[in-house]
C-alpha cells in the first residue's frame, strides 16, 4: 500500500509538471531557423497521389526557376485542413484541397488573401476555375469528375445514367464513395435526380433512394485505391468515381469504361489556396501562377495526373482520353454547391451512417 | 536510502507516462463530462439513448468476444504444444508464432481480401471442388473483421500462454498421473490452472486490441460492418466533432476496463484460488 501511494504522489507531480511544460513551451521554439535562410523554403500541403509525376513537372521546374527548396506534406483533404486549423503556426505556405474543403477553409479564415495582379496566368483558365471560392480566394488548378466506371463484359446492359446503379443485376456488385470523401455528396444528388426532387427543398426523398440502393453496395469506399482494388478483385461490377481513377482501374481491368451519365457527371475543383500566415506569400503566388502556366498544365495533362483548366492548353483526342478536358465537356458538368451541402453536411453525414452505412 | 534510489529509477517512464498518457487522457475525457452549467454526464446519456449507436456499441463488443474467444481456442492446444518441445525447436516454433506481427496490419488484411475475396483462394477451391456453386461473401463483413483480428491478435494470445505454460513442472503432470488421475483429469485440474495467468494476460490484450483496432474493420468490414473505432475516426476526421469522439473515446476505454475486471474476477473462479 506505502509503495503505491508514493508511485502516486510521484505521478501527480509529474503531471503537475508536466501540464506546466506544455504551457510554457509555446514561446520557446523561435530563433532557430536564423542560419539556414540563404535559400528559401516553400512547404506545399498536397495529396500523395503520384507525387513522383508532379514532382517531374511542377515542383522541381519551379525549385530551379526561383531557387527555392519545396518541401511537400502529403495526406487526405480532412487530414491536412485539420493540421492548419489546429496549429495556426503551422509552416504551411500552400494547401491544395478538393472545393468542399476549400470553401470550408475560407469560411473559418485560414487562407490568406491573394492579389490577382500578381497571377496573371488566371486570365487563361476557365471560367469555373477562376474564383470557385470568391475573388479573394485562390483558384482552382484542375477540374475532375465524379461519374460512373463499369465492367462492360460483365454488364448485360449499357450503362448511360444515374438510376442504372438501381439495376437488380448489380446486387452486391456495386460500390459508391462515402458520404465523407470527396465523391461522397455527389452521390446524394443524383439520387435525388432519380427520385426526381430538388436537393434543396427534399433530401430526405434522396436518402429514401439511396436506402433502395443499399443491397446493391458491398461497400463504400473512402479512398479511390479501395475502388480500384474492388475492381481488380472482381468484387463489384459498377461502382461510383472520380475520373482520376479510371486510369489505373482500366490498367487491371481492360473491361471496364468509364460514363458521364446522360443527366450530367458532376464537376469536382481541386483548387489552392494560401495558408494565413505563410512567410512567403509573394513567391507563393508565384507558384499558383506557375501551376496554371500553360507549359505546366499541358505535362501534367499528358501525364494524365490532372486535366488542364488552362485554356490555351490543346490535346489530341488520345491524349485527352479519361481527362476532363475541353470547352464543351466542362460545360456539361454539373457544379455542386458547396456552400448549401457544407451547412447541411452534418445531417448528411448522420443520415447516411442510420440509412446506408451503418 | 535503497529504496528511494529504487523510486528514482521508475522516474523516466513515470514522466513519460504522465506526459503523452494520462495528460491527453484525463483532457480527453474532462471534455465530455463538461456541460454549459458545470459537470455532466448528458452526453453519456444520448449515446446510450440512440439505438444507432447502441447497435454499433454491441457489434463491437461482440465482434472483440468472438474473437477473444477463438484466439483461446486457438491458442490454447498451440501453446502447450510449443511449451511441451525441446528448447531448441521451441524458438522457431515460437518464431512462426510471432511471424504475422513482423507485417503491418494493413498488408495482412490486403492479404485476407485475395484469400477471402470472390475470385479469392477460398471461393476458388470450393468452386472446383463443387461445394458451391456461386461464390460464397466472405468478404466486407462481420465474418471477415472477425478473422482478420483473429489473425491479428493470436500471437499474443500464444506468446502470453507460451510464456507461462514454459514454467510449468513436467513432473506436476507426471505426479498427477501416478496419483491417479486420467490425463485429461490432470490436464483440467493441473495443467489448465496453472496456465491462467497467461490466459488472463492474452484474453486482455486480445480483447483490447479487437476492441480498438481501426485498420481491420476499416478495410475489410462492408458498409454495415461499422464500430465504434471507425466511428471515432469519422467523428474527429470528417466532422470534427471532437466532443463525440470524445465521449466515445472514453465509452471504449470504460468498456476495457470493466470486461478487463470481469476476465481477472472470471480466472480467479477458474484458478481456484479463490
Amino acid at each position: 500500500m506505502k509503495n503505491i501511494k508514493k508511485i502516486s504522489i510521484l505521478l501527480v507531480l509529474v503531471m503537475t509538471l508536466g501540464a506546466m511544460a506544455i504551457g510554457c513551451s509555446s514561446n520557446e521554439s523561435k530563433g532557430e531557423d536564423v542560419d539556414k535562410q540563404e535559400k528559401e523554403t516553400l512547404i506545399i500541403s498536397t495529396w500523395g497521389y503520384n507525387e513522383d509525376i508532379l514532382k517531374k513537372n511542377v515542383f522541381e521546374p519551379f525549385e530551379k526557376k526561383h531557387n527555392v527548396d519545396i518541401v511537400l506534406e502529403v495526406g487526405n483533404n480532412a487530414d491536412r485542413l485539420n493540421k492548419i486549423r489546429m496549429n495556426k503556426n503551422s509552416d504551411v505556405d500552400i494547401i491544395y484541397l478538393a472545393s468542399s474543403y476549400a470553401i470550408q477553409g475560407v469560411k473559418e479564415g485560414l487562407f490568406e488573401e491573394i492579389n490577382r495582379e500578381n497571377i496573371p496566368n488566371i486570365e487563361n483558365i476557365y471560367e469555373i476555375a477562376k474564383a470557385p471560392l470568391g475573388e479573394k480566394y485562390g483558384p482552382a488548378y484542375t477540374v475532375n469528375r465524379t461519374g460512373i466506371i463499369y465492367d462492360t463484359e460483365a454488364t448485360k446492359e449499357k450503362v448511360d445514367s444515374w438510376s442504372d446503379l438501381w439495376r437488380d443485376e448489380f446486387k452486391d456488385n456495386a460500390s459508391i464513395a462515402n458520404i465523407t470523401s470527396t465523391a461522397g455528396p455527389a452521390m446524394v444528388l443524383a439520387a435525388a435526380k432519380k427520385a426526381d426532387v430538388s436537393i434543396k427543398d427534399d433530401y430526405d426523398k434522396a436518402f429514401e433512394e439511396l436506402s433502395k440502393l443499399k443491397p446493391n453496395i458491398v461497400k463504400t469506399y473512402s479512398r479511390s485505391s479501395d475502388l480500384v482494388n474492388m475492381f481488380t478483385q472482381g468484387e463489384i461490377k459498377i461502382g461510383v468515381a472520380q475520373d482520376f481513377a479510371y486510369g489505373r482501374i482500366k490498367d487491371a481491368l481492360p473491361s471496364a469504361e468509364w460514363v458521364n451519365p446522360k443527366e450530367g457527371a458532376f464537376a469536382n475543383l481541386n483548387s489552392v489556396n494560401i495558408v494565413k500566415g505563410s512567410d512567403n506569400k509573394e513567391l507563393a503566388e508565384k507558384f499558383i501562377n506557375f501551376l496554371l502556366s500553360e507549359k505546366v498544365q499541358k505535362a501534367n495533362a499528358l501525364d494524365k495526373v490532372d486535366s488542364p483548366i488552362n485554356v490555351n492548353v490543346e490535346l489530341t483526342k488520345e491524349e485527352a482520353e479519361g481527362l476532363t478536358y475541353g470547352k464543351d465537356l466542362i460545360n456539361s458538368l454539373q457544379t455542386i454547391d458547396y456552400e448549401y451541402i457544407n451547412s447541411v453536411m452534418s445531417d448528411w453525414i448522420d443520415k447516411w451512417n442510420r440509412e446506408i452505412s451503418k | 536510502m535503497k529504496n528511494k534510489a529504487n523510486y528514482l529509477l521508475l522516474l523516466p517512464g513515470l514522466i513519460l507516462l504522465g506526459l503523452f498518457l494520462f495528460v491527453p487522457l484525463f483532457s480527453t475525457i474532462f471534455q465530455t463530462i463538461r456541460g454549459k452549467e458545470g459537470l455532466t454526464l448528458v452526453k453519456y446519456f444520448d449515446f446510450f439513448k440512440d439505438s444507432y449507436y447502441i447497435s454499433i456499441y454491441l457489434r463491437t463488443l461482440k465482434l472483440a468476444l468472438i474473437t477473444t474467444l477463438i484466439a483461446v481456442m486457438l491458442g490454447f492446444p498451440t501453446a502447450y504444444y510449443i511449451s511441451r518441445t525441446n528448447k531448441k525447436v521451441r524458438g522457431l516454433y515460437i518464431m512462426l508464432a510471432v511471424f504475422p506481427l513482423l507485417t503491418s496490419s494493413v498488408v495482412r488484411s490486403f492479404s485476407w481480401m485475395v484469400i477471402l475475396g470472390r475470385n479469392g483462394i477460398v471461393n476458388t477451391i470450393l468452386l472446383n471442388l463443387n461445394i458451391i456453386n456461386e461464390p460464397l461473401k466472405l468478404l466486407y463483413n462481420e465474418f471477415a473483421i472477425v478473422v482478420g483480428l483473429v489473425y491479428l491478435f493470436l500471437p499474443l494470445m500464444i506468446m502470453s500462454l507460451v510464456g507461462v505454460m514454459e514454467n510449468i513442472d513436467n513432473d506436476l503432470m507426471e505426479a498427477a498421473e501416478s496419483l491417479g488421475a486420467s490425463r485429461l483429469k490432470a490436464f483440467i485440474k493441473v495443467i489448465f490452472p496453472l496456465s491462467v495467468p497467461g490466459l488472463i494476460v492474452g484474453s486482455v490484450l486480445v480483447f483490447t486490441g479487437s476492441l480498438t483496432a481501426y485498420t481491420t474493420p476499416q478495410l475489410l468490414g462492408g458498409s454495415n460492418a461499422k464500430v465504434l473505432s471507425t466511428l471515432v475516426y469519422q467523428n474527429a476526421m470528417s466532422l470534427f466533432d471532437w466532443d463525440t469522439a470524445s465521449v466515445l473515446a472514453t465509452i471504449m476505454i470504460l468498456t476495457t476496463l470493466i470486461v478487463t475486471t470481469i476476465i481477472n474476477k472470471l480466472s480467479g473462479k477458474l484458478s481456484g484460488k479463490r
